[in-house]
């Protein structure tokens, strides 16, 4: 359970630029539409914003309440995405879980900052603008009670963590940097994530029933919305653009083997094969080829293969890391003999 | 300086938080609010400054009546400081939290600049000015927050039990700081010994309404009246 | 309950060192900001077998971890933070890419191996540079870029803001867990059915902190419209450190500089 927040999290190192950079604008349009909501929703977006700041500094600390999950003894934390938007409502709940994930890709390492938009997307949109409006909004518009408390936030919860988990999983493998098929890795994540989403799913209940219990005019607030507005139809109009825009992006991956930024470059200069172009590393390549520098090592693939030329790649890729290395001690010596001067 | 008459202030539940309570500060006056918890004393100072509404009543200070469209210039003329300074200090780094007020009220970059440094040579913590708002100690959490409201350049200074989270060096320091200040000040406060050292007057608050005013040395050691209004006088001692 | 003090410590750790004043630190941060964006998008814009045009990417970091007296601990704990998710891909190609692509005697290399090792090499690279980035530019001059391009100032009061009280929440979530141990035998972590109690009180707290911060923005002006202060001007030292990083990138990107460097060090070794 430990891993939560961890396999949620994409990192930069297993996105392609494609799918990072699209991943990104779909996001920031999402934020930007949240923005206009707020505004327009609100007519105190001012008093909005401390409270939204106050409360994304809670998910942050709530996140790192580890608690025992019966019967298992390992222990989990909890995401707060639900709880967020069970008190702040839908919008303001979003820009406040990408501030939490901005500041924890910027200062903890978690995500990246070209993953930041796949991440908003994965952990805030999947389940506070789908699962919230569409499952937990429409079960508690009923009335409270404590049992529609705990049906809406596990369904809930369950729901926005399984898109979030499937996106993971197709933003992996479009990204082409993992080698795991599709059903491995589906069958890996979904199950991990409906385990994941009960436990969510309860404590977000617990919560929100304590809320209604002590001071049941914050949770009001958020549910008897009273502009009446039908945000599911707002939010299917929303996924249909960002599912536009990933197309979009993705469609510059799939043109098979170059990727994105060779795609591209093809189309400025009608030449994927930069590299041969340059005199020096022709010049260069005629040197080895001619002199043959590493004669025993014998490549199994063959010439199409970009691992070719992956040895003496090697090589001067070594050189260059020395090279940098030496720079740095030399720094660090200047620095030293400046100090003690 | 400021002046308030027939306030009256009502909790969003109904019950009655302060009542027809009256009373003016004359300028350059300290004066001390003293009252059990829950007597109304931090409901007083926010409506002074308009962020709570009032039910009724008039709010002056110097000419100006405080309504909807007067409370930016009141609170230009007016600061108040926050009893926990971490709900007063919100800005990432010292120097930019005292420059939000100067800053939102229209003064230049340059002019918010000169502001600040300036007021925070006046309290001597020059030196806090590029630090982390979270790294600082409670007595310079207190004196950065006051610095926040000084910047503002107020006439009239309230506060919010400035001697909570006070260690007694801190305390003194404070104590020699509020009688140098020129400003009108009024003072929320449980620590009566402070109240009889810095304050020439003082108000007791009891159940949302004002049942004395007067000198504080002679007031406050008054064991009889104290204990009616619920509050525990200077010397008490239970041996 | 100890990595919640871990976790203020790591955000003050970084902000320290963003105080600092190097020549690194006194570029603009919009520069540093577009570098390391560049950076990140070449980087990853590799595919998962070309291992060695990745290495020459070191040079940046190295250098501006030197440069800017960053420490290695504090930036490789960082690396180690990112790794598990990024490992199970990483292990998943050793499985599922066997094809067998260099024969040295008797060791064979299988592209899993290659790919494995390039992922890893991808997250330490991609780490290494958001985190030197953090580490050598304050928070608040990375918004004041921001404001620049013209993110809604809603979104970056609402990110400096959070920042402020991610250490104070986190503060009083660990004298409530403290408080809650003493008064319990168990210290792995809370009981499921006092969570409920427990994370609500913490976010009734919060809520109400945001009330008392509120009153107090608006006791100071808050909600008028202000003069932003002026945003620190490029100087040339900014514009070459952008053109000499980004061409330096771009360079790594569109030539294959291990590979040249290593014929012609080939070609000297026959020689």
């Amino acid at each position: 359970m430990f891993v939560t927040p961890v396999m949620m999290h994409m990192a930069d190192a297993l996105l392609s630029p494609g799918v990072g950079l699209s991943m990104i604008l779909v996001s920031l349009f999402a934020l930007g539409y949240s923005v206009y909501r707020i505004r327009k929703d609100h007519t105190l977006t001012e008093q909005k914003i401390p409270v939204m700041a106050v409360m994304a500094a809670f998910v942050f600390a709530a996140q790192m309440i580890n608690f025992t999950i019966p019967g298992t003894g390992s222990s989990g934390h909890l995401c707060g995405g639900m709880i967020l938007a069970a008190v702040l409502g839908q919008y303001p709940a979003v820009l406040s879980l990408s501030a939490v994930l901005l500041i924890q890709c910027l200062f903890f390492a978690d995500g990246g900052l070209l993953a930041i938009g796949c991440n908003v997307f994965n952990m805030g949109l999947c389940a506070i603008l789908v699962a919230y409006p569409l499952i937990y909004k429409p079960i508690m518009k009923r009335g409270f009670s404590n049992a529609r408390a705990f049906v809406a936030s596990i369904l809930a919860c369950e729901v926005g963590l399984q898109l979030g988990a499937f996106c993971v999983v197709l933003q992996t493998l479009l990204s082409g940097i993992t080698a795991l098929p599709f059903g491995a890795f589906v069958a890996l994540m979904q199950p991990i994530h409906l385990a994941i989403g009960l436990v969510e799913g309860v404590i977000t209940a617990l919560v929100v029933i304590f809320i209604h219990n002590t001071r049941p005019e914050l949770l009001d607030t958020a549910l008897e919305n009273k502009s009446p507005t039908v945000s599911a139809k707002r939010v299917v109009v929303i996924l249909a653009a960002a599912v536009v825009v990933i197309g979009g992006g993705l469609s510059l991956l799939a043109s098979s083997n170059p990727d994105g930024l060779e795609w591209s470059i093809a189309g400025v200069t009608g030449d994927t094969e930069l590299e041969a172009q340059y005199p020096a590393a022709e010049a260069a390549g005629s040197v080895v080829n001619s002199t043959a520098v590493l004669p025993d090592y014998a490549f199994a693939s063959d010439a199409e293969n970009p691992l070719g030329t992956t040895v003496s790649g090697l090589v001067g890729s070594a050189f260059c890391v020395v090279l940098a290395g030496g720079a740095a001690w030399v720094i660090s010596l200047t620095k030293k003999k400046s100090k003690a001067h | 300086m400021l002046e308030v008459t027939h306030l009256k202030q009502v909790y969003p539940d109904g019950t009655c938080a302060i009542s027809d309570l009256s009373f003016r500060l004359e300028p350059g006056q300290r004066v001390a609010l003293v009252g059990a918890n829950g007597a109304g004393k931090t409901s007083l100072l926010l409506s002074l400054m308009g962020v709570l509404p009032l039910a009724q009543g008039q709010v002056r200070v110097g000419d100006t009546t405080l309504s909807r469209q007067t409370v930016d210039e009141i609170r230009s003329w007016m600061g108040l400081v926050f009893q926990a300074p971490d709900d007063q200090l919100f800005m990432p780094v010292v120097r930019e939290d005292v420059a939000f007020g100067p800053r939102n009220f229209g003064k230049s970059p340059a002019e918010t600049n000169e502001i600040v440094d300036q007021v925070l040579a006046q309290l001597g913590i020059s030196h806090l000015a590029d630090k982390s708002t979270t790294k600082l100690s409670g007595g310079e959490k207190r004196m950065v927050s006051i610095a926040t409201v000084l910047a503002m350049e107020p006439q009239v200074l309230l506060f919010d039990e400035p001697t909570a989270f006070l260690d007694p060096k801190a305390r003194r320091k404070l104590i020699h700081l509020l009688r140098k200040l020129s400003q009108t000040q009024l003072i929320a406060t449980h620590d009566l010994p402070f109240a009889c050292e810095c304050c020439d007057r003082v108000l007791i608050l009891s159940h949302g309404s004002l049942v004395a005013d007067g000198d504080p040395r002679t007031l406050l050691y008054d064991q009889d009246q104290m204990d009616a209004w619920g509050i525990e006088a200077i010397g008490y001692a239970e041996f | 309950m100890a990595d919640m003090r871990g976790k203020i410590q790591q955000l003050y750790a970084l902000e320290q060192l963003a105080a600092g004043d190097t020549p690194i630190h006194r570029l603009h941060p919009g520069a540093k900001l577009l570098v390391t964006f560049v950076y990140l998008v070449t980087v990853v814009s590799f595919d998962r077998f070309q291992l060695g045009r990745l290495l020459p990417y070191l040079i940046y970091p190295v250098l501006l971890m030197s440069l800017s007296g960053a420490p290695w601990g504090l930036v490789m704990r960082r690396v180690a933070l990112a790794l598990p998710f990024v490992v199970l891909a990483g292990l998943s190609n050793l499985l599922f890419d066997r094809a067998p692509v260099l024969v040295m005697g008797s060791l064979t290399v299988t592209a899993g191996v290659l790919s494995c090792a390039s992922v890893l090499v991808r997250t330490f690279l991609t780490v290494l540079a958001l985190t030197l980035l953090m580490a050598v530019t304050p928070l608040l001059e990375l918004t004041m870029a921001l404001r620049r391009i013209h993110i809604p100032e809603q979104l970056i009061t609402l990110l400096e803001m959070t920042y402020r009280y991610i250490g104070a929440l986190l503060e009083e979530a660990f004298s409530m867990s403290t408080a809650y141990h003493l008064r319990h035998r168990q210290t792995k972590g809370l009981e499921l059915r006092h969570m409920g109690s427990f994370v609500g009180n913490l976010l009734l707290r919060s809520f109400d902190r945001a009330g008392r911060i509120y009153s107090a923005m608006k006791c100071r002006g808050y909600g008028r419209p202000y003069r932003q202060p002026t945003p620190r001007p490029w100087r040339w030292t900014d514009v070459v450190f952008t053109i000499l990083a980004c061409g330096l990138c771009l360079l790594f990107r569109f030539v294959d500089v291990g590979l040249v460097v290593g014929r012609v060090i080939g070609g000297l070794a026959v020689c």
